[in-house]
C-alpha cells in the first residue's frame, strides 16, 4: 500500500491518495477534522491490508489460505469481522458472491497484484486455468469455511479453517468494510465525511447540503466529466462493479475479476457496469458484485432487495431500478422488464 | 371415624400441604435459577447481541459506532439480518459537480 498526498492537510476538506493501485478519496464537511480523518483513514487501510490483502504474504488471508486442509488459523477480530461480512454477502446473494473463489481466480492467473499482472501478461505460464478454476470454485462454497470468532474480550482470538484446496479472496467485501469504518470511525466526531476507495463510497455523519454528489461510470479512474451520471446520497454507501475494469488477458482471452461461483469462470451476463445504494458501503458492493453475476436476473433481484441501481449493459444502455433517477436522455429508462433468461456460462 | 382417626387425618392432610408448599417454592427457584444461568451464559458465549437489530438502515444520527476493533470503530453492517440493508433514501440527480467517482477498479 502506497499513501501520497498527505502533506498539508490542514484547512482543506479533501484528500486523495493511491492505495491498492486504486485511487482513495476522503472528503469532509469540516476542513479542521481531517488531519484527524486522513490519519484514521490511513490506520485502517493498513489494518485491513495486513488482514485480509491476498497478495501480501504474511497477510492473514494469506496464513489463512497457506493453512487450508491443516488446523484452525488463529486470526484478529477485524479478520473475523471481515469474513463474517463476506459470509453475510454470500448468503444474503443466494451464493453469488462468494469468499471462496480465492483459489478460482489464482487458477485463471489472477495470483498477483493486478499491475503486476497486466505487466506480465506475455510471461504468465499457461496452465489448465479454466477447467481448474471450475473444480476449485465447486469444490469450495461458503459451507466449506470454519469461522471461530473466538472471544477477543477475554483474549481468545478467532480463528478459521479451510479444506484442502479452498482458497478465500475476500475482495468483494473488504475493500467496503474499510470504507465503511473509516467513514464511521470519521464520523464520530460529528463531521461529515465521503470515503471513496477504488470506487467503493461510504458517506456518514451530517451530508453537506444537497448531499454527496457522486458520478457512476465504468472505471472509477475515469474523469468525472466522462460518461455517466451524477447522483447524490445522504447516508449509507454507493458501490459500483464492472467487467471493463481490473481485467488481463490469459492464454489469448481476455478475463476479469468477478467471477461466477457457479462455474469458477468470469461472470458473462448481460451487464458490464452496476452500481448501487445500499444502507452501507460493504452491502452496495455485495449487491452490485453479486448482480454483474446474475445477468439477465440482476434487475428483478436488485427490485426485490428494494436497492436503488443503475444497470449499463454491454451495449452502454442503461436502465435504473429501485428508485434510481433517471436523466430522461436517450441513455437511461426505467427498467420494466425481467423476463429475459439467465445466461449460460460461456468459456 | 374416632376422634383420634381424625386427628391423624387432619395431620397427615396439614403435612401434605405443607410440601405442596415447598414443592411448589422449590419450582419456582428452580426456574429462576434456570433463567439466571441462562441469561449468563448467554452474555458470555461470542455473538451475544445486548439489543435486536434494527431491521431497517439506521439514519445518520442513529448510526452509532460499534466497539473499537483495530484502533477504529466499525460500523453496524447488519451482520445478522436476514436482508441486506436498504439505503435510507434513494439517490437523487444532481446537477452539482461531483466529489467522487464511482466505477469499476
Amino acid at each position: 500500500m502506497t499513501v501520497a498526498g498527505s502533506q498539508q492537510l490542514a484547512g482543506r476538506t479533501r484528500a486523495t491518495f493511491s492505495v491498492w493501485g486504486m485511487t482513495a478519496v476522503l472528503q469532509l464537511t469540516d476542513a479542521g477534522a481531517l488531519p484527524r480523518a486522513h490519519a484514521l483513514l490511513r490506520a485502517e487501510l493498513a489494518a485491513m491490508d495486513a488482514a485480509a490483502n491476498r497478495f501480501l504474504p504474511d497477510s492473514e488471508l494469506s496464513r489463512v489460505n497457506a493453512g487450508a486442509g491443516g488446523p484452525p488459523t488463529p486470526v484478529s477480530p477485524l479478520f473475523v469481522q471481515a469474513l463474517k461480512e463476506a459470509l453475510r454477502a454470500a448468503a444474503l446473494t443466494g451464493g453469488a458472491v462468494d469468499p471462496t473463489v480465492g483459489g478460482a481466480l489464482i487458477e485463471l492467473g489472477y495470483d498477483r497484484d493486478i499491475g503486476q499482472l497486466r505487466a506480465g501478461n506475455a510471461e504468465h505460464p499457461g496452465n489448465e486455468g479454466g477447467r481448474r478454476a471450475h473444480l476449485t470454485a465447486v469444490a469450495g462454497g461458503p459451507g466449506c469455511v470454519r469461522l471461530d470468532p473466538g472471544r477477543p474480550a477475554l483474549g481468545q482470538p478467532g480463528s478459521v479453517a479451510l479444506p484442502a484446496g479452498v482458497a478465500l479472496d475476500l475482495g468483494a467485501t473488504a475493500k467496503a468494510l474499510a470504507a465503511d469504518r473509516a467513514a464511521y470511525a470519521i464520523a464520530a466526531d460529528g463531521c461529515g465525511v465521503l470515503v471513496g476507495i477504488g470506487g467503493d463510497v461510504a458517506v456518514a455523519g451530517p451530508p453537506p447540503p444537497g448531499g454527496w454528489a457522486i458520478r457512476v461510470t465504468d472505471d472509477h479512474d475515469e474523469p468525472a466529466a466522462g460518461p455517466g451520471q451524477t447522483v447524490a446520497i445522504t447516508a449509507g454507501g454507493l458501490a459500483t462493479s464492472s467487467i471493463t475494469t481490473r481485467t488481463w488477458r490469459q492464454r489469448g482471452r481476455s478475463l476479469h475479476h468477478i467471477l461466477d461461483p457457479a462455474t469458477g469462470l468470469p461472470a458473462v451476463g448481460r451487464w458490464r457496469t452496476i452500481s448501487v445504494t445500499a444502507g452501507s458501503c460493504v452491502d452496495a458492493n455485495a449487491a452490485s458484485t453479486a448482480a454483474i453475476v446474475l445477468g439477465a436476473a440482476a434487475a428483478g433481484w436488485l427490485s426485490r432487495q428494494q436497492l436503488p441501481a443503475r444497470l449499463v449493459d454491454r451495449g452502454g444502455r442503461a436502465v435504473a431500478v429501485g428508485g434510481w433517477p433517471t436523466e430522461g436522455g436517450p441513455d437511461d429508462c426505467e427498467f420494466s422488464d425481467d423476463s429475459a433468461a439467465p445466461e449460460s456460462a460461456r468459456w | 371415624m374416632t376422634p383420634q382417626r381424625q386427628h391423624r387425618v387432619r395431620a397427615r392432610d396439614a403435612r401434605l400441604g405443607q410440601l405442596r408448599q415447598v414443592t411448589r417454592w422449590v419450582g419456582y427457584a428452580s426456574a429462576a435459577l434456570a433463567g439466571l444461568l441462562a441469561a449468563g451464559f448467554a452474555a458470555a458465549v461470542p455473538g451475544h447481541a445486548t439489543a435486536p437489530t434494527a431491521p431497517t438502515a439506521p439514519t445518520p444520527q442513529q448510526q452509532r459506532p460499534t466497539p473499537q476493533v483495530g484502533g477504529v470503530t466499525s460500523p453496524d453492517t447488519g451482520s445478522g439480518s436476514g436482508q441486506l440493508q436498504q439505503p435510507v433514501a434513494p439517490p437523487t440527480y444532481t446537477p452539482a459537480p461531483p466529489v467522487v467517482v464511482s466505477g469499476g477498479s
